[in-house]
């Protein structure tokens, strides 16, 4: 109808219809009693006008019934709002299992994305139609916000914490990427496209390109590089923890806390050690911060997941 | 105005013509040239705030970066944020009407520490004269809210300055909001009941708690930043061990809040209207809803900035906030619909006992004081008079005898 004038975004995601929902939902409230109350100005305004000098208008006391009339409504009004808020809220950031996990970068003023079999792009982000993708990502410098609006999604990307988000689309096109949090002189220019693709189409993409090092295979020969190997896999006579089959298992910490293996652990311990040290072992290990960038990080992170035989969901703190 | 009963010539001698000069305006201790100084001041800060504004809206009539760059966009609209919120939302309606009407309306000579709100002015201004400073040398461009670590560490515009500026306003909100909340609870006119008090007043004093709760908390936020900046230290940037969202739990502990800061004086005064045609103000007592919410703003709103403590979206700029928006559409819905049955029931009883009398009179006396003063400014020639010694609030002897006649 408004072609080349969308009026409303399109909308390409599971969960796009639900967020529309709630939307018209505040929509259709905000207007009914913006009417309401705006008629009811008009009106009284000219049915009480004062009709001659020293009119004495009669006592109104209140109306009991009213008030309760008008504050009970609106109670349930904005409470259907919150139970409803809420419901979309954890079902929008609770991940169906087994999605396709992409890690995004974001740096003044550009997004880098690597899929799981090592293929890497910039500013574009390829996936394949009707399968859940799960991003991990996390910014260089300054906070980002990574967001598409046909998706309905939108998620902070912080400097020194992982944060997460999955969508899963439902109509093959190409859609805008925003950056949604002031990051500096050019905000307005780090954007990019997310293209949705056949399952088979995402395959040949994935092929096309030069061959790419996967991920766990780069996290791998950092391992051996960094001298992680050492104190981490190396048998009985190692001085930290092995890291075969922990991800996702809890540790107890020097002081009895216990700490579940997660993403933001395994990127703690390794560029601020000391801070959470598993019981009886020793603070020995040095820090790896500066040396290693965001992305290698990345690919440790992968490599110590792949550790463990079929990683339980631990995801990060969110 | 004829509307205003009793109303006649100005007094011989009132605030504005007791004496001239430079001198008498910038050292005065009057409640009423305080409140004019702060609105001459808080006019500029708004055409200067308007300014960058429209600067944005020309520069956004084409898509193309063709009337100023994106450094300098980016600090139009900083700018714009920074001057309008700090220097204008925030003081324009306490600093000016408040300053003007509360003494009045509750029957006092004056605020309760005069010499302090000549301070506040002179706060004030010291805190326009960073920014100003900030506008003339260059800028600042990291948005009016400072994100971090944006704001301590990448950003190349003047965030110190800025900072303090902001940190030094900070103070005359304070400072305003203490004399309010001291006023109103110890210079209220005998028999003037805290159920008895206008509505306006409520505002007021719901306004002031968030001022001095919350203001300290930004003022010290920015310091932080600045420090940050300055001598690196690691608060906020996790480059260098500090966490990024703990800027943004402190902002909004002030931020959110301050949405109230600016919006409750606004309800204050449009609670008054419907006064001016000499509503029961007793109904107040059978129906505190107003005053309920009123005063709930602030504690609920300091509440759950603090409970949204650990969430991701700290920011209630951002769309997933249905979760708190639905309580604040709930408690402002209330605040609207007392303000609807104000309109409705524009209605002046005749007292029929002893008691509502009593009140009618003292409130509504009150009010006629104020509004005919507010007359008196905007016509210059007329006033309530009613032989008061002097403008500036009745004795309150003459009200009780009122009261008790």
């Amino acid at each position: 109808m408004f072609k080349g004038f969308p009026l409303f975004p399109e909308s390409a995601s599971t969960v796009a219809a639900g967020v529309d929902s709630l939307y018209f939902y505040l929509v259709a409230v905000a207007v009914f009693f913006s009417v309401l109350i705006f008629s009811l100005i008009f009106y009284f305004a000219v049915k009480y006008r004062r009709r001659r000098e020293g009119e004495i208008p009669p006592l109104v006391h209140g109306n009991v019934r009213l008030e309760i009339l008008w504050s009970v409504v609106p109670f349930a009004l904005s409470m259907i709002m919150f139970g409803w808020g809420a419901k979309l809220y954890f079902d929008v950031s609770t991940p169906p299992p087994d999605p396709l996990a992409i890690s995004v970068v974001a740096k003044q003023w550009m997004w880098k994305i690597q899929h799981p079999g090592g293929q890497r792009e910039i500013n574009e982000l390829h996936v394949p139609v009707g399968q859940p993708v799960e991003l991990t990502m996390v910014s260089e410098d300054v906070i980002h916000s990574f967001y598409v609006p046909a998706f309905r999604v939108k998620k902070d990307v912080l400097p020194g914490r992982f944060s997460r988000l999955w969508f899963e689309a439902t109509k093959v096109g190409t859609y805008h990427l925003f950056c949604a949090e002031y990051c500096g002189t050019k905000h307005s220019a780090m954007i990019g496209s997310v293209v949705v693709l056949e399952p088979k189409d995402y395959q040949d993409w994935l092929a096309g390109g030069p061959p790419a090092e996967s991920p766990v295979a780069a996290g791998a020969r950092h391992f051996e590089e960094l001298g992680c190997k050492t104190c981490h896999l190396s048998g009985a006579a190692q001085r930290g923890p092995s890291l075969e089959g922990i991800y996702g298992k809890t540790v107890v910490l020097e002081g009895g806390a216990v700490m579940t293996v997660d993403d933001d652990y395994v990127r703690e311990s390794i560029l601020t050690p000391a801070a959470k040290i598993v019981a009886s072992y020793r603070p020995l290990m040095p820090t790896f911060k500066g040396q290693v960038s965001e992305e290698r990080l990345l690919e440790l992170l992968a490599y110590v997941k792949s550790l463990t035989p079929v990683a339980p969901r631990a995801g990060g703190r969110r | 105005m004829s509307a205003v009963t009793g109303t006649k010539l100005l007094p011989r001698e009132h605030y504005l013509n007791v004496n001239y000069g430079i001198r008498s305006w910038l050292l005065t201790t009057d409640h009423k040239r305080i409140a004019l100084l702060y609105l001459a001041s808080i006019t500029l800060f708004f055409f200067l705030g308007g300014f960058f504004a429209v600067l944005i809206r020309l520069e956004l009539l084409t898509p193309a970066g063709d009337l100023v760059q994106p450094e300098t966009y980016n600090k139009l609209f900083t700018m714009h944020g920074v001057v309008m919120v700090f220097f204008f939302l925030i003081p324009a309606v306490p600093a000016v009407l408040g300053n003007f009407l509360v003494p009045m309306m509750i029957g006092a000579r004056d605020l309760a520490f005069p010499k302090l709100n000549l301070l506040s002015w002179y706060v004030y201004t010291a805190g326009g004269l960073f920014t100003l400073t900030v506008v003339v040398t260059g800028g600042v461009d990291t948005g009016w809210t400072f994100y971090t670590p944006y704001s301590s560490t990448y950003a190349n515009s003047h965030v110190i300055l800025t900072a303090l500026g902001v940190f030094i306003t900070g103070f005359s909100s304070i400072l305003t909001g203490l004399n309010f909340i001291v006023t109103i609870h110890k210079m209220r006119a005998p028999g003037l009941t805290w159920f008895r008090l206008p509505l306006f007043i409520w505002a007021h004093y719901a306004t002031s708690l968030i001022m001095i709760l919350g203001t300290p908390v930004i003022a010290v936020t920015i310091v932080l930043v600045a420090l940050e900046r300055l001598f690196r230290f690691g608060i906020f940037d996790p480059a260098l061990g500090g966490d990024p969202l703990l800027f943004q739990h402190l902002f909004w502990f002030y931020s959110h809040p301050a949405v109230y800061i600016m919006v409750l004086p606004s309800m204050g005064v449009v609670n008054e209207l419907p006064f001016s045609s000499n509503r029961d103000t007793t109904e107040w007592r059978i129906q505190p809803g107003p005053i309920t919410v009123k005063t709930a703003m602030p504690a609920r709103d300091e509440l759950t900035s603090a409970v949204r403590a650990g969430t991701g979206s700290l920011d209630p700029r951002d769309d997933r906030r249905h979760l708190q928006l639905s309580n604040e559409v709930w408690l402002d819905g209330v605040t609207l619909k007392r303000f609807l049955l104000d309109v409705s029931t524009l209605t002046a009883p005749e007292a029929d006992d002893k008691l509502t009398r009593g009140t009618t009179l003292t409130t509504r006396q009150l009010h006629r004081d104020a509004q005919g003063e507010l007359a008196c400014l905007l016509s210059r020639n007329r006033c309530l008079g009613e032989a008061r010694p002097e403008a500036g609030g009745v004795s309150g002897s003459r009200l009780l005898a009122e009261i008790g006649g």
